[in-house]
């Protein structure tokens, strides 16, 4: 609301106000000149202005002035001619001269007229007396037609009123001369108010120059058309409030959005696939031996007393089984060892995506596909600043007559620039179920730094062929925290799930 | 994408090593920089020496001597496969057939006029441990025993014993039993339990009758190599037998990189025989064009034998001019199939220099329309005002049991290493409680969501879980209430679908009596609402009002789909 001091804040009429407001305008001015700016009557402005000197917010200085108009010869003048014109209009018809007698005449009926012509012609040098056929006379010398300055001050003067002290000194030295003509010039010696803000009124003038009548619109005024006779108090826009509760998505969730639009915008469809998986889909599709290190309880997480029902999927795990023997129909070499059912049918919750991928590789058998999938995934692991037991993991596969390995490198490269990393380098790995196998790294501008990231390869034809995938399936996957942390300029992937909610209604979006 | 195992093993190269087998002119640097291109990633770098993860399918890189091996053929000073030697021995060991159902395989080899300085000792001991845990899978499948030649009196002999024999185990001075030295000695404890279930004991006996070994546990005191040691006899336990074999290419190629002369032994099994090591390398035949096609590059046969040798394996062009004749060295022992030669001539062409392009065929993606209808009711809640958290799924059993769940519907983990994380989550409200429970220190209200899977119990699935993505809304402050809740329901279920849905009374351990209620929409119960227990809430800590709702969003999409 408005921080006003207390004097400033005492009501106003709205009289007052409209006077403040002009005075806001024009500075300075009497009352006629703020009646007509406050678009008052007189008597209204001069009341406004009497309330506004008691409360201070306005100073009246009051100025003496003389004021001229004209008189009622003045008026008839104005409207006519100058006795001494028509004096020489008179002569010139008589050939150039009269005589008095003949000028008498003329001037019958105004003789007062008569002896101001004669005697201003003459001092103008219009005319000059003559004795011709022995009567004494007046005869033209020279005329002038141009407008003489007291013929202008007249014309100005029946417009309106002049004052002293806003006239030239030439003007005033003409009115003088005016002045010693009888009932030309009517003068009035007077005085007036001059009124100011103060520094008081121009506080209050800021708040209330239009109106602070209304403080808060308010359906009724609305309705009524009220508002239209009011005017709205003034705030303090500068002054700080509180802020707004927001809702707001998680800002890890806000940067897999971006991700699922960056492989969307590759091309690729999202697949989804269950987040407890048998170590068959886990592990043995994948070509990874059933006395593999990573199966242990020791990396993984086993569901207890939990068997998964396979009977779905007999035919797959006599292909898998052999492969993972002796490489069946493959062409490889296999692991060399007696593939068992039963620790296939083990549950865990999925140490990584890839299960997923390897489901749908196996329901589709597409010879042409590009799916991805986001997920968490699991380890068991101890919990570190960069170790998560839990953690999301991304993963993309393209699958293609023509794909290689090149492509690989091509897709991820492309995937990365659009997340805003647009330097990355490549070196051989090895996963149990890609081959080749690449690890990448990117570039992170902000820290000068090359961070790992996804890991890639062309899946091996043990785990391909067995799902009945003919052509090359190019994988990559990794976890995504890390992409996040990067992005969201954290050190420690736990506050990613610490649910501050001094962070979370703080945290800005990620920039790319 | 997961590497095999948490832990990868680590090699050591001290610099004056490196330079002294490739040679000092080499560029310290240039080396350095090529070593990623191996496949290995370097892990720590001192000013002596690096130290270098590498994946357990090379195990011919537990040594400095291994990485050099390879190294050489990518610094292109020696190219193609090394030569391996083997004199034929004079020694014999026998099988017999009570070993057969215990520890069925044995493979052996003498190394002879080793000159070992300290670090090349400290390598083949580093190498030895790698291999027992890597192809030998903590000594299951492969064990080794390394000893002093000049200590043993061939013939050998592989038997078993019973559990009183004795003898004198390394690191003792004293005469132990069988029994003993697996229940009293490190050895024992660790690797006893591979021989559970066995009345006999694996035993290798020289002529003398003097014991040599007791594989997988422990070798006897008797042939323990000393400093003076220059004659080595290895002998290598397995049931596998090519896992041996493989354990055995590695050593024999390391010993012989390291100066060694190698000399083979002739093991007698009941049936058959077989000469060890045998390092004749194995053929494979690779297709050209399949090498151009997954790498999409255009190399012809003897650009790919290029590749190949700085790589070192060998390669001939074929009858058959598409394809070429590739000899693997008999370290290289990860070689299960075409494909993998294929990489091979990938790193010999080198990764940096493969451009990488766009595949040819253009496809148009879209996003998952479960997913989406998910984004939906996210946005909804968003535009409701509510903060989203982010919880894990392994949760502990404190935070929820006492909630309403019973235990046998719920889902949880073997040997979890933190207690914090030991079952999955059955339903999202009491994470949302642990959130306000962090957040008392923060303003209020505090109205928070979060949109996640929970887990349950359902022997008819194929996996024995069922997981439905739940909505959980919990709305925290002085006026929290019943009807604040369900006013937050009927906005979201209204704004996201015209599913007529109904709050029916019923009571649970979550809410307070009276002010609870099931969310059933055409009847099927599709969540909770309430006020949340005070009880509850001061076992949270938490000291203001938690009205809190929870959907199956799962079922929800689904009739949706059905409706519109």
């Amino acid at each position: 609301m408005v921080n006003l001091t207390d004097e400033a804040k005492q009501p106003l009429h709205r009289m007052e106000k409209s006077v403040l407001s002009a005075l806001v305008s024009i500075t300075s001015g009497d009352v006629q000149q703020l009646a007509q700016s406050s678009k008052l009557e007189v008597d209204q402005a001069r009341r406004a202005i009497e309330w506004l000197r008691t409360k201070e917010l306005v100073s009246v200085k009051s100025s003496a002035f003389t004021s001229y108009s004209l008189g009622s010869m003045g008026k008839k003048i104005a409207a006519d001619e100058l006795p001494e014109r028509r004096l020489v209009d008179f002569l010139k018809q008589k050939g150039g001269r009269a005589t008095m007698k003949e000028l008498s005449s003329y001037y019958r009926d105004n003789q007062g007229e008569f002896s101001a012509a004669v005697s201003y012609s003459q001092v103008r040098g219009w005319t000059k007396r003559v004795i011709f056929d022995s009567n004494a006379g007046l005869e033209v010398t020279s005329y002038s037609l141009g407008e003489l300055p007291e013929e202008s001050i007249l014309k100005k003067l029946s417009k309106a009123p002049m004052q002293s002290g806003s006239m030239t000194s030439q003007e005033e030295e003409i009115i003088s001369t005016l002045v010693k003509r009888p009932n030309y010039i009517d003068v009035k010696d007077s005085s007036s108010m001059i009124v100011e803000l103060t520094r008081k009124g121009r506080e209050a003038a800021r708040s209330a120059d239009t109106d602070a009548d209304i403080d808060n619109l308010t359906p009724e005024l609305l309705v009524s058309g009220e508002w239209k006779n009011h005017t709205f108090s003034h705030l303090d826009v500068e002054a700080p409030t509180s802020s707004q509760p927001i809702g707001k998505k998680h800002p890890f969730q806000i940067f897999i959005d971006e991700v699922r639009e960056t492989f969307v915008s590759l091309g690729f469809e999202e697949i989804l696939g269950p987040i407890v998986q048998s170590c068959f889909w886990n592990f043995d599709a994948l070509f990874i031996p059933q006395d593999h290190p990573a199966r242990d309880m020791q990396d993984t997480f086993y569901v207890s007393e939990a068997k998964a029902d396979l009977s779905n999927f007999v035919n797959l795990s006599k292909e898998v089984s052999k492969v993972h023997k002796d490489g069946g129909a493959t062409g490889s070499k296999g692991w060399g060892y007696e593939w068992r059912q039963e620790n296939a049918e083990g549950v865990v919750l999925r140490t990584h995506t890839t299960p997923v991928t390897v489901r749908f590789l196996a329901q589709n058998r597409p010879d042409e596909a590009r799916v991805f999938s986001v997920g968490r995934v699991f380890r068991n692991e101890k919990v570190t600043y960069k170790n998560l037991v839990e953690f999301h993991q991304i993963e993309g596969i393209a699958v293609g007559r023509d794909v290689n390995l090149r492509n690989m490198m091509g897709l991820l490269g492309k995937f990365y620039s659009k997340l805003g990393f647009k330097k990355v380098k490549f070196w051989p790995t090895y996963f149990p179920y890609t081959e080749p196998s690449i690890q990448s790294m990117v570039y992170f501008e902000k820290t000068s730094k090359w961070v790992e990231l996804c890991g890639m390869g062309i899946f091996r034809p043990e785990v391909t062929i067995p799902l009945g995938v003919k052509n090359p399936v190019l994988a990559w996957g990794g976890g995504l925290e890390r992409l996040a942390m990067l992005r969201l300029g954290l050190d420690d992937a736990r506050t990613l799930y610490e649910n501050d909610l001094g962070w979370l209604r703080g945290a800005q979006f990620c920039q790319s | 994408m997961v590497k095999g195992g948490s832990i990868l093993p680590v090699v050591t190269i001290y610099y004056n090593r490196l330079q002294k087998m490739l040679g000092s002119s080499l560029d310290l640097e240039h080396v350095i920089d090529r070593i990623p291109y191996l496949g290995v990633d370097i892990e720590e770098r001192t000013d002596q020496y690096l130290r270098i993860e590498y994946n357990p399918n090379r195990p011919d890189f537990s040594t400095d001597y291994g990485i050099v091996r390879s190294l050489k053929g990518l610094l292109q000073l020696e190219l193609g496969r090394p030569e391996y030697n083997v004199q034929k021995g004079d020694n014999t060991l026998s099988v017999d057939p009570s070993v057969l159902k215990v520890r069925p395989h044995i493979v052996c080899l003498e190394a002879a006029s080793l000159h070992l300085d300290q670090e090349s000792l400290r390598q083949l001991i580093a190498m030895h441990e790698d291999l027992h845990n890597g192809i030998g899978r903590k000594r299951r499948k492969v064990s080794m025993g390394i000893h002093d030649l000049d200590t043993i009196k061939p013939p050998l002999k592989y038997t078993t014993t019973s559990k009183d024999f004795q003898f004198i185990p390394l690191g003792s001075s004293r005469k132990m039993s069988i029994e003993e030295i697996l229940r009293g000695t490190e050895q024992g404890m660790t690797y006893g339990s591979i021989l559970d279930g066995f009345e006999s004991y694996p035993l290798i006996i020289d002529s003398n009758g003097e014991t040599i070994s007791f594989p997988p546990i422990i070798n006897s005191e008797t042939t323990k190599l000393t400093e003076n040691t220059k004659n080595l006899f290895i002998e290598i336990t397995a049931t596998d037998l090519s896992a041996a074999q493989d354990v055995l290419m590695v050593v024999s190629s390391t010993l012989q990189d390291a100066g060694s002369i190698l000399t083979s032994v002739k093991i007698s099994y009941p049936q058959t025989e077989l000469i060890t090591p045998d390092m004749t390398p194995k053929k494979r035949t690779l297709k050209i064009a399949e090498v151009n096609r997954l790498l999409g590059t255009s190399l012809n046969g003897s650009e790919i034998i290029e590749c190949l040798a700085r790589i070192r394996f060998d390669a001939n062009a074929e009858e058959d001019p598409e394809s070429l004749s590739v000899i693997i060295p008999p370290y290289r022992v990860d070689i299960l199939h075409e494909i993998d030669l294929i990489e091979e001539v990938a790193l010999g062409y080198g990764l940096e220099k493969m451009m990488p392009t766009l595949p040819k065929n253009d496809l148009v993606g879209s996003a998952n329309s479960f997913q989406k209808q998910l984004n939906l009711i996210r946005e909804i809640a968003v535009g409701l005002g509510l903060i989203e958290a982010l919880s894990f799924s392994l949760v502990g059993a404190d935070l929820i049991l006492d909630l309403g769940h019973k235990e046998d519907e719920l889902v949880s983990v073997k040997e979890s290493k933190s207690a914090m994380h030991s079952m999955l989550r059955g339903s999202l409200i009491p994470s949302l409680l642990s959130v306000l429970k962090k957040n008392t220190h923060e303003e209020y209200p505090q109205k928070i969501f979060e949109l996640a899977p929970i887990f349950q119990k359902d022997d008819s699935l194929e996996n024995k879980v069922r997981e439905e993505i739940h909505l959980a809304v919990a709305l925290a402050h002085t006026q929290a209430n019943y009807s604040e809740a369900k006013s937050y329901l009927t906005s979201i279920l209204s704004t996201y679908s015209s599913i007529e849905f109904k709050t029916n009374p019923s009571s649970s351990r979550l809410f307070i009596e009276g002010r609870g209620a099931t969310i059933t929409a055409d009847g099927i119960e599709v969540g909770v609402i309430g006020e949340v227990h005070p009880k509850l809430i001061s076992d949270f800590q938490i000291r203001i009002p938690v009205a809190a709702l929870e959907l199956d969003l799962t079922t929800l999409v689904r009739k949706k789909d059905r409706t519109s």
